[in-house]
């Protein structure tokens, strides 16, 4: 297994020129933009890096050879899975210091506790879209995974704009106090909320490489 | 070392059902034409592919029950699949010394040099030889006890393919205990190497035979159609006609050489062999 991680960790530093580019843009925005956009920035560039180690291990049929490498067949999944969380979770740290070299820097005032909820929050974010890309890329291939992804995308729209709908409905008829459900969401306690994210991400990204294992375990090279 | 009772594999419009054995120590051919299911029944072995029934076994168990330590054992170069094309020599080192015990930077360096294959060159900046030379030199580096290597010699120039063929006779040379499934279309790189040959068509094994007894017994006679209806048929295995004439593949040449003493009887290659197994097994 931790011949496959440095499998992906290679493919990552064989980008030179790509991970040249998105440091420099990093640096430009921590010192020209808000300081919160870089938090988002970074960790979405490397869950796009991570997730383009699976393009690159299926060019030219070479997911065939690297299954012949000494792991059980669920241990890709599961190497994808440590090494995509550690590559984010690194670029979340570096982000952070960015922004704090950055607030220094620029001396501007903020709301200390606010900030770090809403970093706090951008961690299980990113884990989340990749326990929803990872067994997508694996059942399907990275080319195929993107037409799924905007089936799933096009539903989740449809879920959105059908529940407001509904919603709207329910309230104008009196039935359900939309307005006060709102409300009572925007009075949790961050640290709540924040710790209610890592719980769910936690369950949802267990349940994700499980269904990851089983995909590879049962597919054909 | 390997065994295949009765594998079957279904795709559609395409049968494999293939029996085999590798015992240790012995390097064994699969050789048939394109599509035949040489590489079904290599990725069969891998557990890549999954039967629908029969039985394998490599090293006396199902490939998906091996553990990563017993994989260590088996050294695989595919046809047409390989470490990433963005990596360099030195990525594919790290990667074999992170996931092999017995791998040894310092020979495997030794032998890329020797192949003059460059260390910093990207993969698919390589010539096709530099790749398959490559993807050899990969199986062979962690003192395998079972290669398993899928056409390594297929699109290349007769130099390319001498030096993968001298490179896999120096990994026996070392371990004589060690196994090796070579499969090919092209007859004489087995012709030299392998100790028996599988001959593989639309999925089945059609001729399995050892190659001294393949080169030494078997033979082509050449008879006139009527030459042909009297000919005693006991050791004729396969036939083609044409116009005027015969061409008959026998077992057992010396039979032939010494009851029908005036027929043309020549020694058979094994091209010669597959050409008319393969259209016999058509005409069948």
């Amino acid at each position: 297994m931790k011949g496959l991680m440095i499998k992906d960790f290679r493919i990552i530093m064989n980008q030179k020129r790509f991970i040249v580019l998105y440091l420099f843009i990093a640096l430009i925005l921590s010192f020209s933009m808000d300081h919160t956009f870089i938090v988002s920035y970074v960790p979405m560039v490397s869950t796009i890096l991570a997730l383009s180690t699976i393009s690159y291990d299926y060019n030219d049929n070479g997911l065939s050879f690297i299954m012949t490498l000494p792991n059980k067949p669920g241990d890709y999944a599961v190497a994808k899975y440590i090494f995509s969380m550690l590559s984010v979770t690194f670029m979340w740290l570096v982000s952070i210091l960015l922004q704090i070299i950055a607030i220094m820097i620029q001396k501007t005032d903020v709301a200390t506790s606010e900030v770090i909820m809403t970093d706090a929050l951008m961690l299980p974010m990113f884990l989340l879209i990749l326990a929803v890309m990872l067994p997508i890329e694996l059942k399907y291939s990275p080319e195929k995974a993107r037409v799924v992804l905007f089936i799933i995308f096009g539903l989740v729209m449809l879920i959105v704009l059908g529940g407001k709908s509904i919603a709207e409905s329910l309230s104008s008829s009196g039935i359900v106090n939309v307005e006060k459900i709102v409300a009572g969401f925007q009075n949790i306690n961050g640290s709540v909320l924040v710790i209610a994210a890592y719980a769910v991400c936690i369950i949802v990204l267990s349940i994700s490489m499980m269904i990851s294992i089983r995909i590879m375990q049962n597919k054909e090279f | 070392m390997v065994r295949l009772n009765n594998l079957q594999k279904e795709y559609k419009g395409f049968k494999l059902n293939v029996s085999l054995e590798i015992p240790e120590g012995c390097v064994t051919g699969l050789i048939g034409r394109n599509g035949a299911g040489k590489t079904t029944t290599i990725k069969s072995i891998l557990g890549l592919v999954k039967p629908t029934a029969g039985e394998i076994e490599v090293f006396g168990k199902a490939p998906v029950e091996l553990t990563a330590k017993e994989k260590q054992q088996i050294g695989v170069a595919l046809s047409e699949s390989g470490f990433c094309m963005i990596f360099t020599i030195e990525d594919v080192i790290k990667v074999l010394k992170a996931s092999y015990e017995d791998f040894n930077e310092d020979e495997f360096r030794n032998k890329c040099t020797a192949q003059s294959l460059p260390f910093d060159k990207q993969i698919k900046d390589f010539s096709s030889g530099m790749k398959a030379k490559l993807r050899v030199l990969t199986a062979m580096s962690h003192k395998a006890k079972l290669l398993i290597l899928d056409e390594p010699t297929a699109g290349l120039d007769v130099i390319a393919r001498n030096d993968i063929l001298a490179l896999i006779r120096k990994y026996l040379e070392e371990d004589p205990t060690r196994s090796i499934i070579i499969s090919s279309h092209i007859s004489s790189d087995l012709e030299g190497l392998c100790d028996d040959i599988y001959m593989i068509n639309d999925g089945k094994i059609i001729l399995h035979e050892d190659t001294d007894r393949l080169l030494g017994n078997y033979g082509l006679i050449k008879v006139s159609s009527e030459e042909f209806e009297t000919l005693d048929k006991k050791y004729i295995v396969a036939s083609q006609k044409d116009r005027f004439s015969v061409t008959c593949l026998t077992s057992e040449k010396q039979f032939y050489i010494d009851n029908y003493p005036k027929t043309v009887i020549e020694n058979a290659h094994i091209d010669d062999i597959i050409v008319l197994m393969l259209d016999t097994s058509k005409e069948g």
